[in-house]
């Protein structure tokens, strides 16, 4: 009974110290995103700050590659975000709708060269890198996983990043990427065998 | 999106199940990346005070794109053509040339600016077309992949009509078709 009695009088404790840091953290954010809705450039930049590194991560592995092209597709996502911030209602949490933006961003930019044919320089054109040369010898085994998911074709290589590699949904994808949730299927099924024939996967 | 949820419907047979290993693997992929240099100098160049947003101002471009615009600035200067940046800022006027960037009702400032862009690129093309030169036939293909592309990119900005990268985009192309242009011409 004093047992039970000790443990009834114990004062709550304390929240862990990482959840206090997380929720402090949130609030933190909180302002931050409100202050750079009001034009606070100082603010924004502490965003950017923050997110910088995820974004640009996504934006890169879904345009495949590391260089200017993903540099500057980071750089208009922030610059769009800037411009939606004022809209921008809480109604998600502010890094899911940056993330989302951020691949919108980079999904536009795929579209639009989708129709240029002088743009032709990326995936497409190793499309046949990795495939099995003529001595049966997968000629790829040497890229490592990242190279190779970067020499998908464009369109396939968005499907299976984002599906496979960030989570989304056939419904979500197809959303974002104007096509009926059967491309989306066929384009991860293309990207999957695509992807195994280049790492030699059986 | 249920980005931590590895086990959804990933065994569709429609869908090319991978192997467990694979699909572990790719799901480390999803790591940050940070940029090789700091963007936030050409992003904060680029950001519109929010009480003054929808003013027609121009911003600076970002350093990566400096020096195609500068060339392309170069060669319509050196060929007569003043004004560049300032003309980016007009509304678009009555010009036939324009008649090249379709408008919606409001335009958006992108949208302006390409307009001034190709206005501009037409009169430098023009300038250049009076020098007597022979004809380069062989550079022809070129020339028509060049008209081709910037026509492709204002149909594409007609779509997307606040993408600054398809901006600079046709600010590329538009500067490489004038350098080609000037090199027959001196030639």
């Amino acid at each position: 009974m004093a047992m039970l009695t000790a443990v009834i009088e114990r004062p709550p404790q304390a929240p862990p110290a990482h959840a206090a840091a997380s929720v402090d953290a949130a609030a933190d954010e909180r302002a931050l995103v409100t202050a750079a809705a009001r034009g606070e450039m100082a603010a924004f930049e502490a965003l950017y700050r923050r997110h910088a590194g995820r974004i640009h991560g996504v934006i890169a592995r879904l345009v495949g590659s590391h260089g200017a092209r993903a540099e500057d597709l980071t750089q208009e996502a922030f610059v769009r975000a800037w411009q939606a911030l004022p809209a921008f209602r809480f109604e998600a949490a502010f890094s899911t709708w940056l993330h989302r933006l951020a691949v919108n961003t980079a999904l536009m930019e795929l579209r639009s060269r989708g129709s240029r044919p002088q743009d032709h320089g990326d995936a497409d054109a190793l499309d046949t890198i990795g495939s099995a040369d003529s001595a049966g010898q997968a000629t790829a085994l040497s890229l490592d996983l990242e190279r190779a998911v970067a020499t998908l074709p464009p369109r396939a290589r968005a499907v299976l990043v984002l599906y496979d590699i960030e989570g989304w949904k056939h419904e979500e994808i197809a959303t974002e990427l104007g096509m009926a949730v059967g491309s989306s299927k066929a384009q991860l099924h293309r990207a999957r065998g695509l992807l195994r024939a280049r790492l030699g996967e059986p | 999106m249920n980005p931590r949820n590895p086990d959804r419907d990933t065994h569709d047979p429609a869908d090319n199940p991978l192997p467990d290993h694979l699909r572990w693997q790719l799901r480390e992929l999803r790591r940050d990346r940070a940029p090789a240099s700091d963007l936030w100098p050409d992003i904060a160049a680029l950001l519109t005070p929010q009480a003054s947003r929808k003013s027609t101002a121009f911003h600076a471009a970002p350093r990566r794109w400096a020096l195609p615009v500068a060339l392309a600035a170069t060669i319509a200067l050196a060929i007569g053509v003043v004004g560049w940046q300032q003309d980016l800022v007009r509304a678009p006027s009555a010009t036939p040339s324009i008649a090249a960037v379709p408008y919606n009702a409001a335009p958006s400032l992108v949208q302006r600016e390409a307009a001034g862009l190709t206005r501009q690129y037409q009169a430098a093309l023009g300038e250049i077309d009076r020098v007597p030169s022979d004809p380069a036939p062989a550079l022809q293909p070129a020339f028509d992949e060049l008209d081709r592309s910037a026509q492709l990119i204002l149909a594409a900005l007609e779509r997307d009509p606040d993408s600054r990268l398809l901006l600079q985009q046709l600010r590329r192309t538009y500067s490489h078709r004038l350098a080609l242009a000037q090199r027959v011409a001196i030639s």
